[in-house]
């Protein structure tokens, strides 16, 4: 099936819970509301002519330091227009004290820059109404790359997920979902309902912090090797103080 | 008093220091008498972190990396990499790379099954194909110090063609391989194939289903001897594979002993392609000279070596997107799914590897067999566990 196609039967069926789709490099992406990411993925793996039955992966992303150039961009604008009017002011404030044949040519000037700041508004404001793309309400992404072995198809899908938000687990459509979840779980934190055996895995059970979060630093957090020491009697286990950068 | 229908439930420590768990995996085992009634797989005991070292180094800085994945095919770890971040950067690769890397992940197949055929023999308490095999991937070991001088960690394939170019003296040597290693391979499959002790520790031992190998997401020769035909080589097509001429093997079964043929008939598949490679390998050059990876040779300007000392700081950039590939290794399906934000440096990686997969699908295909068994599971589902934890 054609991934125009795809995207029309699930648009059909689920309407505005199919929030955009994307092409990206051959790949199709389709962004779904998280309420009903369950939905839509056992509709996905159910419906005849569609049957994902395979589940190469599925993880998260931080997207908490994604870069925005368009918001800088727009900040960059408005920027202007205030030293813009500042100088305005000080133009005006020479006005007054100004004798008639300097008066002439600042008064040009002025009209020049206001004419200049209504022009910079303008396009602030286009740049501030497309960087509400880039603005997201939640800090992580959900992702299931799907494939139809028997259709031969792909599509991967996402959803914006919070960090107080339980994803619905999607172990009872596809069993391979169940580790990549614990895993997900581990270094995101993200909880899952209904997930048979949701644990660490390749963490230790009790280890404080998600390290794939973008605030988790590479070599870890300070503290992050007190538990080392809570199980055995003082002194008999030194901190690992060689791991940390200072 | 316990009577025989009231047996008491034994959990059983398997690992992580088990010579049969091919590397440091642990099991929780749930026995009822000899039966095993659940298994529990424990992880995590070579997590180094990969995923989240590579949002912290150029592309390029993650090459060598990725060989420590699945180190029995570092080969084919390093070609699935390069052609993850070929997709993302839309750059081509000149013909005789095309090839070469071809030749390369060919022969990194066949010692990945090579090493897989003599443990799990070993495992199941052959002592003999051991020797044979090793002997025969070291044929192969020594090919690959010749075109790179390494023998485990090649870091050989890289973004837009390969490091360097084959030698005559590497195709004299592929080309003895190629008469002699058929031969050789009878030995070990005659020892084994036919032998009644071989087929009984193998047939309808560990049996997974069709729905379930997929709904499980195993890959690779594993999908393939439950009677999946998918192979990312033919549905997927990369590189030069479509111009090629061979066949997908699978089989129905689905117990120990239809993967284990599968592999085997894999093998000689792999000497067919390298044959066809070997006749068809065209001459020019072996890295595209465009590749933004690739740094001058002739001593540059002021102008310029300032450009390539960026590169080497900040990497080159990619476009903003995501992309994933999906490549075949000897294990499965290897993935790369890169997020880029526009940096020299990824953003996210995932990385899809078989072998984690494989683990956390052997309770469901050891569940109500018996323990004896559970080696030959291990061992037929082949897994490494450099690629488990990540």
């Amino acid at each position: 099936m054609k991934n125009d196609e795809i995207v029309g039967l699930l648009k059909g069926e689920f309407g505005e819970a199919v929030k955009a789709s994307a092409e990206l490099s051959g790949d199709l992406t389709v962004k779904v509301d998280l309420s009903k990411l369950h939905e839509i993925l056992q509709f996905l793996r159910s419906c005849p002519s569609l049957e994902f039955d395979y589940l190469p992966f599925m993880t998260a992303i931080d997207y908490s330091v994604y870069p925005k150039p368009k918001t800088k961009e727009a900040e960059a604008k408005l920027k202007e227009v205030k030293t813009k009017e500042e100088k305005i002011k000080e133009d005006e404030e020479k006005l007054t004290e100004a004798k008639e044949e300097e008066a002439g040519s600042l008064k040009e000037e002025v009209e020049k820059l206001k004419e200049e700041i209504v022009k910079a508004k303008e396009e602030a404001e286009k740049l501030k109404e497309e960087a509400k793309e880039e603005e997201r309400e939640k800090q992580f992404d959900v992702v299931y790359q799907l494939r139809s072995i028997k259709h031969s198809h792909d599509i991967r899908i996402k959803a914006e997920v919070g960090e107080e938000d339980i994803v619905e687990s999607a172990t009872d459509i596809w069993g391979s979902a169940g580790c990549d979840e614990c895993e997900v779980y581990d270094m995101f934190g993200i909880k899952f309902k209904n997930h048979p055996d949701l644990r660490r895995i390749l963490m230790p059970e009790d280890w404080v912090g998600y390290p794939y979060r973008k605030d988790y630093p590479l070599k870890g957090k300070e503290g992050d090797d007190e538990y080392l020491d809570t199980r055995l009697p003082e002194g008999q286990l030194r901190k690992p103080e060689h791991t940390r950068m200072p | 008093m316990i009577g025989i229908e009231e047996t008491k439930r034994v959990r059983i420590n398997m690992g992580p220091q088990h010579p049969a768990t091919h590397g440091v995996g642990r099991f929780i085992l749930t026995l009822n008498g000899e039966t095993i009634e659940d298994v529990k797989p424990i992880c995590g005991y070579l997590h180094r972190g990969l995923e989240k070292l590579a949002e912290n180094m150029t592309y390029q800085q993650f090459m060598p990396i990725v060989d420590r994945l699945d180190y029995v095919a570092s080969m084919n770890n390093d070609l699935a990499y390069c052609l993850a971040v070929e997709k993302l950067l839309g750059m081509e690769v000149p013909e005789r790379a095309e090839y070469i890397r071809i030749l390369i992940a060919e022969l990194g197949r066949i010692a990945s099954h090579l090493i897989w055929l003599g443990t799990m023999a070993l495992d199941i308490g052959a002592m003999t194909p051991y020797f044979y095999t090793f002997r025969d991937r070291e044929t192969i070991y020594d090919m690959f110090e010749e075109i790179c001088g390494a023998r485990l960690m090649y870091n050989y394939v890289r973004m837009g063609g390969v490091s360097n170019d084959i030698t005559p003296k590497f195709m004299e040597m592929l080309k003895h391989f190629l008469d002699t290693f058929p031969k050789l391979m009878k030995e070990s499959d005659g020892l084994l194939t036919k032998n009644r002790i071989w087929m009984s520790r193998t047939k309808d031992v560990g049996v997974i289903n069709y729905d379930d190998a997929i709904s499980w997401g195993l890959s690779g020769p594993c999908l393939r001897g439950s009677g999946v035909n998918w192979d990312l080589r033919k549905n997927r097509p990369y590189g030069i594979y479509p111009s090629l001429d061979f066949d997908i093997p699978y089989l129905p079964e689905g117990d120990v002993y239809a993967r284990y043929l599968v592999r085997l008939e894999e093998i000689n598949q792999s000497v067919r392609i390298l044959r066809q490679c070997v006749k068809k390998i065209p001459a020019g050059d072996y890295m595209n000279p465009e590749s933004p990876f690739v740094r001058p040779m002739k001593k540059p300007k002021e102008g310029i070596a300032l450009k390539d000392f960026v590169l080497q700081i900040r990497g080159v950039k990619a476009p903003a997107g995501e992309v994933y590939f999906g490549a075949e290794n000897p294990k499965g399906e290897l993935g790369f799914y890169i997020v880029s934000d526009g940096a020299g440096k990824p953003y996210r990686m995932k990385i899809r590897t078989p072998s984690f997969v494989h683990v956390f699908a052997l309770p469901v295909i050891v569940k109500g067999g018996l323990i004896a068994d559970i080696v030959s599971v291990i061992s037929s589902l082949d897994f490494v566990f450099g690629e488990v934890d990540r």
